[in-house]
């Protein structure tokens, strides 16, 4: 009577269990001698199918062929290799056309976007706005222009003080109750009057995010104003 | 060894049938029997815990499946071998009890009166 039950019992296991296990459980519960191992075995199925149920999820797929556990023969093997795996034709095909797709993407996005710094598929990031003219953004190249506005000091310099600012998209240089002299880049941090003064000045010594220093350059004289720090 | 620190302590059922796989290729049965006797009969362990563990000395690739014998009089009986990885693993434990033991002893240690 017991054995129909612990067959029952064994039955109701997962699949995956019950189709490796299930013969040996049973072989197991024929060699048990006595109605009280018997009912032991029963009692132990009986939890055995809870636990298969409710604590082994995992188990309860059946092993692909690949993981199921290598036979043993002449010793048991400890590691897998994959040497033999060789991939299908249409496999090599889909690889090969979706490789061909990708190159040609990128190659025409490449050619559509010559000289173009960002590229079309980058998210476009917008530069502030700047009132900075791009020639004098330009001639500074490394270092913005705006580090150099402010008020510069000179000892010879009359008046002594000079304004650097910038109005519409003009770099000038401003002497305080005098008129504005607007300048054009020449190279890197040095700059030239427009007009026909020839004062050519120059900004220097880069400290404390700004120059801090401006060599003015006018017929012949040469004068360094430093900046006023407010 | 590393890969095994994961998975220690054992439980004391999983423990057992590597030990008893540890000196032969037993069937389900078989093992039951050694565990039987590795215990003096305290520990009796079931088909399903026997086979639930098992399982899952399979999966951790400690435990081969050798399958059936020719020799065997119950063909539904499938003999079990310890793999390399499962010496590792049982290997593995035995240091870490043998720790524990120490560790014990120590503390059981009742100091020695000094002399005067």
């Amino acid at each position: 009577m017991l054995r129909p039950l612990f067959e029952c019992l064994v039955g109701l296991h997962p699949r995956a269990f019950r189709r490796r296990f299930a013969p040996e459980m049973l072989s197991i519960f024929d060699h048990a001698s006595g109605k009280r191992a018997a009912l032991s075995l029963v009692g132990d199925a009986f939890i055995s199918l809870i636990r298969q149920w409710v604590l082994r999820p995992g188990f309860w797929r059946e092993p692909s062929p690949a993981e199921q556990p290598q036979m043993a023969s002449a010793g048991a093997r400890s590691f897998y290799i994959i040497e033999n795996y060789r991939p299908s034709g249409v496999a090599l095909l889909h690889g090969a056309t979706l490789s061909l797709a990708v190159f040609l993407t990128i190659t025409l996005a490449f050619i559509r976007t010559r000289g173009s710094q960002v590229q079309p598929w980058l998210p476009r990031i917008e530069a502030e706005k700047s009132e900075i003219p791009p020639a004098a953004q330009k001639a500074f190249r490394s270092t913005p222009v705006e580090f150099c506005l402010g008020r510069y000091v000179a000892d010879g310099l009359h008046p002594a003080t000079v304004d650097v600012t910038i109005e519409e998209n003009q770099l000038y240089l401003t002497y305080p109750g005098s008129t504005k002299t607007a300048l054009s880049p020449c190279s890197g941090s040095t700059f030239k009057d427009s007009g026909s003064s020839g004062c050519q000045i120059s900004f220097s010594k880069f400290d404390r995010g700004k120059f801090q220093q401006l060599d003015i350059g006018q017929s012949g004289r040469h004068l360094t104003a430093f900046r006023l720090h407010e | 060894m590393r890969g095994n620190d994961k998975q220690t302590p054992l439980s004391l059922a999983l423990f057992h049938i590597l030990m008893a796989l540890a000196g032969h290729d037993l069937h389900g049965y078989a093992i039951m029997q050694d565990i039987s006797r590795q215990t003096e009969g305290q520990y009796a362990l079931g088909p399903g815990t026997l086979y639930d563990n098992l399982q899952k000395a399979m999966r951790r690739r400690w435990v081969a499946d050798l399958g059936h014998r020719a020799d065997d009089d119950d063909p539904r009986r499938r003999y079990y071998r310890l793999t390399s990885l499962g010496t590792s693993a049982l290997t593995a434990e035995v240091s870490r009890l043998e720790n524990v033991v120490r560790d014990a002893k120590v503390r059981l240690r009742i100091p020695k009166p000094r002399r005067a």
